[in-house]
């Protein structure tokens, strides 16, 4: 399976929100990381179907997804940002009525949305008002009810938002299970979600894609650029307005220990470091990406 | 298509605000209709006071060409007896407020006449009306047995007369235009009813949930408007309504769906509305009634308010969820509604309409929840047996229901997705 994404531009007046991206996406985990407003949510719609596009097309298998229509929106999961859902409905209701809408009706419907809820670890609350569920609780049930009609292109914006560490883990996990045999569309801001589950990034900044690549042709690029380099607390602002500073902690030796990204070496002193993910996010959008404790 | 269709009837059913309205609107129909059926049972309210007809239930009475001038007679020479009138004052008062054509009706205007040339002086004029509220009205005990004749007499001369007055304003003005000919149309059926016969029977149940359904659509449409009015808004402050579009069903589908679950949502509307009006009325004053002209009978004239009221309704219900799926906020959504189905109403007020345009009116949201589009000038209810007096409402609102939809499908899938 392939789904072709063909210089896609989107504009909100004279704004470019997503601006002539080309990606050929195929089975395994793609993330899309990017900073807040960088254009993932846009281009996340536009292949979800919801958002039209200003110019370009998108196509599964050689076919215009807007010929497809309910075809490919048969295939397809969606998870959207800030997942909203009908507080007053109970939890297994709110499955029936999504399996309502994605075409499954009957038994199978219940049968499914059982599975779900098993799968996501809400099988106990399936009579609960989802207004009482907690925060962590409805976003598993946003992944329960994308995951309905065994989608073969799963999009998720942001889905590990609200979910506790042990959570998001459990959540890679399933992601991992499920990226066999479909597409899994896995937009984010926070780099630990995408490290390990991810076969392929993309690096996406003011509306366009600025680096694509598995994670090791990624780390590739900022090799012999990240360094560690021991300094005095009173240097850091220095060095912070120089360089693209990322992780500092404390040091043994002088006052604190930064890692820098610089094509340059910043320090006689300064070693290099093995780059990860966050340095190639630190490289490309010269700040420091959001990192949760996944431990 | 069901499923999607019963939790869209949940949603409107838990939502706060509708669910407020409509008890609101359960308790004061309830109440208003209770208490009324109450207060014309006890006397307190009408015409009549039927527990000062000792109980006595009148009887049907058949009324045709072949036997009303017996009729007649027989209300003439039962007039014409004195021991039926009750002289005292002040047993008058407790079954007062009967003004139909009596022996001792007073002509008002005549009275008013003789104060402006002079003959009688104010005060005697004020005299003459108090003398006339204390005028001998019939006994109690012979109350029922007057009106079995003079009721069925009055209406059928009322009919006749009428009749006679249209046909000789269609000779005169013979315009030969639609109106013309409905009403043509209309007075033969009339005069054919009363050859054949008609029945009068004095029992107030039918006619009284009748006007109670008249005061309370009102009620009905705001139930349906704030039923209504957060179908797409509330998909969209809720942020559902990007899950909702990626689904299999799609946009079209999806509308398509709300609509059909606003048909059912006036549907059960209508009903409720219905059976609160009529059931106290019916329960308490019984279910048998006169004609209510000589075309209608009582099944048919509700069978009329039942359907006025589902396509007034869904009309209504239309240009709400076009608003909905226009604005993000409530408030425009009900206000952009009131503003758009109160407009035509308020228009049919303008004077010297020509007739085409109060039709138009007539046909527009709101006002065809009212029955005066059927009953309007009798214009084209011949026979609302008849199918044909539905086309004009329900072609004019499949045409304008469907234009709305495609425009709310339009609304829908252009509308930004916001969180």
């Amino acid at each position: 399976m392939e789904l072709k994404i063909s210089n896609i531009t989107k504009k909100y007046g004279d704004k470019i929100a997503v601006d002539n991206v080309n990606v050929t996406l195929e089975n395994g985990v793609c993330a899309l990381l990017g900073a807040n407003g960088s254009g993932k949510t846009t281009l996340m719609r536009m292949i979800a179907g919801v958002l039209g596009n200003t110019k370009g097309s998108i196509s599964l298998d050689g076919r215009n997804i807007e010929i497809l229509d309910s075809a490919y929106r048969n295939v397809l999961g969606y998870l959207p940002q800030n997942f909203g859902c009908y507080k007053d409905f109970k939890v297994k209701d709110f499955l029936l009525y999504m399996c309502a809408l994605k075409g499954l009706d009957g038994k199978f419907a219940k049968k499914r949305c059982e599975e779900m809820l098993l799968k996501v670890g809400l099988e106990n609350v399936s009579n609960k008002k989802i207004g009482a569920l907690s925060g962590g609780m409805k976003q598993r049930l946003g992944i329960a009810q994308a995951l309905l009609n065994d989608p073969t292109i799963l999009i998720l914006d942001e889905p590990t938002a609200g979910l506790d560490p042990k959570e998001r883990i459990r959540f890679r996990n399933l992601i991992c299970e499920l990226s066999k045999d479909r597409i899994i569309i896995y937009a984010t801001h926070i780099v630990s979600d995408i490290s390990y589950i991810a076969d392929r990034v993309l690096l996406m900044k003011a509306g366009r894609i600025v680096a694509d690549g598995s994670t090791e042709e990624l780390l590739n690029i900022v090799k012999g650029k990240v360094w560690s380099v021991d300094i005095m607390r009173n240097e850091l602002e220095s060095y912070q307005n120089k360089y693209s500073v990322g992780a500092i902690s404390d040091s043994k030796i002088k006052d604190v220990n930064v890692r820098i990204v610089s094509d340059v070496k910043p320090d006689e002193k300064a070693i290099e470091a093995l780059p990860d993910l966050d340095d190639v996010y630190l490289y490309y959008f010269g700040e420091v990406a959001e990192v949760e404790n996944s431990n | 298509m069901k499923t999607v269709i019963k939790y869209e009837l949940i949603k409107i059913f838990n939502s706060r605000l509708a669910s407020v309205v409509l008890l609101i609107a359960f308790v004061i129909s309830v109440g208003v209709s209770g208490f009324n059926a109450i207060q014309y049972k006890t006397g307190e309210k009408g015409y009549y006071k039927i527990n000062d007809m000792n109980g006595n239930q009148f009887p049907d009475v058949f009324v045709s060409a072949e036997n009303i001038d017996t009729l007649v007679s027989q209300l003439n020479e039962f007039e014409s007896r004195e021991e039926i009138y009750e002289t005292d004052a002040g047993i008058v008062n407790t079954y007062v407020g009967i003004t139909f054509k009596g022996k001792y009706d007073i002509d008002k205007s005549a009275l008013l006449r003789a104060v402006s040339n002079g003959e009688i002086t104010n005060a005697e004029y004020h005299k003459a009306l108090s003398d006339y509220q204390s005028a001998p009205c019939i006994k109690k005990e012979y109350l029922a047995d007057y009106f079995e004749l003079y009721y069925p007499v009055s209406c059928y001369s009322s009919i006749s007369n009428n009749i006679e007055s249209t046909l000789q304003w269609l000779i005169e003005d013979d315009l030969g235009n639609l109106y013309e000919t409905s009403k043509l149309a209309k007075v033969i059926r009339e005069e054919q009813a009363l050859n054949k016969g008609v029945v009068f029977t004095y029992d107030y149940g039918w006619s009284l949930g009748e006007e109670m359904l008249s005061y309370l659509v009102p009620l009905y449409l705001i139930v349906v408007v704030f039923g209504l009015c957060n179908m797409f808004s509330g998909e969209y402050s809720l942020g559902t309504d990007s899950l909702v579009k990626s689904t299999f069903r799609g946009r079209k589908k999806f509308v398509l769906m709300k609509y059909s679950t606003a048909i059912i949502y006036c549907f059960i509307c209508s009903v409720a509305i219905i059976v609160i009006c009529y059931l106290p009325s019916l329960v308490l004053l019984g279910f048998s009634g006169y004609n209510v002209g000589t075309v209608y009978t009582n099944i048919e004239m509700l069978l009329l308010k039942f359907v006025s009221l589902l396509i007034g309704g869904i009309s209504i219900s239309t240009v709400v969820m076009f608003f909905s799926s226009l604005f993000n906020k409530l408030i425009y959504v009900l206000f952009a509604s009131v503003i758009t189905a109160v407009i035509p109403y308020i228009l049919l007020y303008i004077p010297n309409l020509d007739f085409t345009s109060q039709i138009i009116l007539h046909l527009l949201p709101f006002n065809l929840s009212f029955d005066s589009y059927w009953l309007f000038d009798n214009y084209i209810s011949i026979d609302i047996i008849e199918i044909f007096c539905f086309i004009p409402a329900v072609v004019f609102n499949v045409i304008s229901s469907v234009t709305v939809y495609f425009m709310t499908v339009k609304s829908f899938s252009k509308h930004r997705i916001m969180n």
